[in-house]
């Protein structure tokens, strides 16, 4: 049984909010405990697709099982992470974060929630803006936050939207390597939405690349774990891999291509 | 800031000097009040350093200008004996601010709890706004002083006609203001808490009415003012105690003395509660200052 299955799933905007691409009988399974990233150029239905898997969007056609059962709609099992901060302004960081652990229903004991806040607000390393509001955080910082109450709900299935898009180079990179290691260190499920083919490798079990409303390819990256950007260019396997995705990749994204090859 | 400091307290000082040596020409009550008065403006002069030379110099030409038998005595009275009327009259007074007020706040309160509560519901479900809106739309700005005197006159007691005014005056705005950032919620903010499956309840009033508490409150700062415009009117007309009250018997009475001492209790009362009302602004809605 997969941890996440979808099964034949199409979804299509009404043709008033056209700007956003549909899906189109997409079949796809995700075993527990997998990272997989979602790569595709922009407006190939990538967040279309990770919208259904949070059930924002509800599919037209098909079905979407998590542990074998039907779902529909939203659900605490399943813990999102937008491009957008997606943060609640009125609250300071670490209230946003016992926002989710309340929502989640794990702890009932107002102690023990504070305590799990400050214990994902040390982990992303927040304590000291522990009680700023958003908006004067960095993007970066609002990020973190975002991360550590999708982690502190303790959801299973972590889904991400571009999570690092909006962040400089150094940033991000910071930030991939503490999503990998606290993903692995508790063994979340996780459908990472990236158009970047280095995030992909860096943080993938597998990728899965999109064409416009479709699934085209799926790649297993077998790199060794724990993985680092500079550890994995020794690693003799990446240069292979690295040149398969791009050539997969190349009719569609020319223009990701330069950007990519610049970072 | 040195320049202004000396002046002020130089008018301070000629202000002291002015009511001690130069003799009245007429009737006068104690000069007690209006000295603390002085005293109490130089005093949080010195303290906060702000520029209240201003006032104590209207202060100090109103002054000369009654010592020296310019003014009409009855129409504008000399300071010591307005200030006065604060001792003299000054269980009436409190009477007066306690029932205004008390007035005021359950006005108030009543708009914005139905105000807060319809406008959340309106402004959230589409059909629901598309009725009442427009309905709301010209409802709304009619000024509640037009009807003031027509709802003195029908509603059952005076006290129940003021709170219906005053509500008039709170509710319209609060509801609009409620209704419209309610519909045009960011997005983002919606989806976020949908994926943390927060319920309706908490979608209303853990997620949507912080977001609109700004709005309100800036809605609330311009709405109270009319609201005391229209309680003073209304009290005008037909109330037996209050702010309105005070100054309407005894203009009626042409002691302007009087008068002129509660229009100043007013605009005391009035300055106090705006203040007021701009500190809890700030502490409600600190996160929006980042």
């Amino acid at each position: 049984m997969y941890k996440l299955e979808m099964q034949d799933i199409s979804y299509h905007y009404p043709s008033s909010q056209s700007r956003s691409a549909g899906i189109d009988h997409i079949s796809l399974q995700i075993p527990a405990g997998e990272f997989c990233c979602l790569l595709g150029p922009s407006g190939c239905g990538k967040s279309t697709l990770l919208n259904v898997l949070a059930g924002l969007n509800h599919p037209q056609s098909g079905r979407l099982l998590i542990d074998g059962l039907v779902v529909n709609g939203p659900g605490l099992n399943r813990a999102v992470v937008f491009q957008h901060y997606s943060l609640f302004p009125w609250l300071t960081a670490r209230q946003n974060i016992v926002f989710g652990i309340r929502q989640s229903g794990q702890l009932k004991d107002r102690r023990e929630q504070q305590r799990l806040a400050s214990h994902y607000l040390e982990k992303t390393g927040l304590s000291h803006a522990a009680d700023q509001y958003p908006g004067s955080l960095s993007g970066g910082m609002q990020q973190r936050v975002a991360i550590a109450r999708a982690l502190a709900m303790n959801a299973d299935i972590l889904l991400m939207d571009e999570p690092f898009g909006a962040l400089d180079p150094r940033t991000r990179a910071e930030l991939q390597l503490l999503l990998s290691r606290l993903c692995q260190a508790q063994q979340k499920t996780v459908v990472f939405v990236t158009h970047h083919i280095n995030e992909a490798l860096l943080l993938a079990d597998r990728v899965m690349i999109m064409s416009p409303q479709q699934l085209a390819t799926i790649l297993p990256v077998t790199l060794a774990r724990p993985r680092h950007p500079e550890t994995l260019l020794a690693d003799p396997a990446y240069p292979t891999l690295r040149r398969q995705l791009l050539s997969l990749f190349y009719h569609q994204v020319a223009d990701e291509l330069s950007e990519d090859a610049s970072l | 800031m040195k320049y202004g400091y000396s002046l002020v307290t130089g008018l301070y000082l000629l202000a002291i000097s002015v009511v001690w040596l130069v003799p009245a020409s007429r009737s006068l009550d104690s000069p007690l009040a209006y000295l603390s008065l002085l005293s109490l403006i130089e005093l949080a002069f010195l303290i906060s350093y702000a520029r209240h030379h201003q006032k104590s110099s209207l202060l100090l030409i109103w002054d000369i200008l009654s010592r020296l038998n310019l003014t009409h005595p009855v129409l504008l009275p000399p300071p010591e004996n307005v200030f006065h009327v604060f001792i003299t009259q000054r269980r009436l007074m409190i009477q007066g601010v306690i029932s205004s007020l008390k007035l005021l706040a359950a006005g108030t309160g009543l708009a914005l709890i139905t105000g807060v509560a319809l406008g959340l519901p309106v402004g959230w479900i589409p059909r629901l706004r598309q009725v009442v809106l427009p309905i709301a739309n010209c409802l709304s700005p009619i000024p509640p002083l037009v009807y003031t005197p027509y709802v003195v006159a029908v509603m059952p007691s005076f006290k129940a006609a003021s709170i219906f005014v005053i509500f008039c005056a709170v509710f319209w705005p609060t509801f609009q203001n409620m209704a419209y950032r309610a519909g045009n919620i960011d997005r983002r903010i919606i989806q976020s808490a949908q994926v943390m499956a927060v319920s309706t309840p908490g979608m209303l009033f853990k997620v949507i009415l912080p977001y609109c508490l700004p709005g309100i409150m800036a809605s609330l700062n311009g709405s109270i003012r009319v609201a005391l415009l229209c309680l003073t009117g209304a009290e005008l007309l037909g109330a037996s105690s209050g702010l309105g009250y005070f100054v309407k018997k005894y203009s009626d009475y042409a002691d302007y003395t009087k008068v002129i001492a509660g229009i100043i209790l007013m605009g005391a009362v009035v300055t106090l509660l705006i203040s007021l009302l701009r500190r809890l602004q700030q502490v409600l809605v600190r996160w929006q200052d980042n």
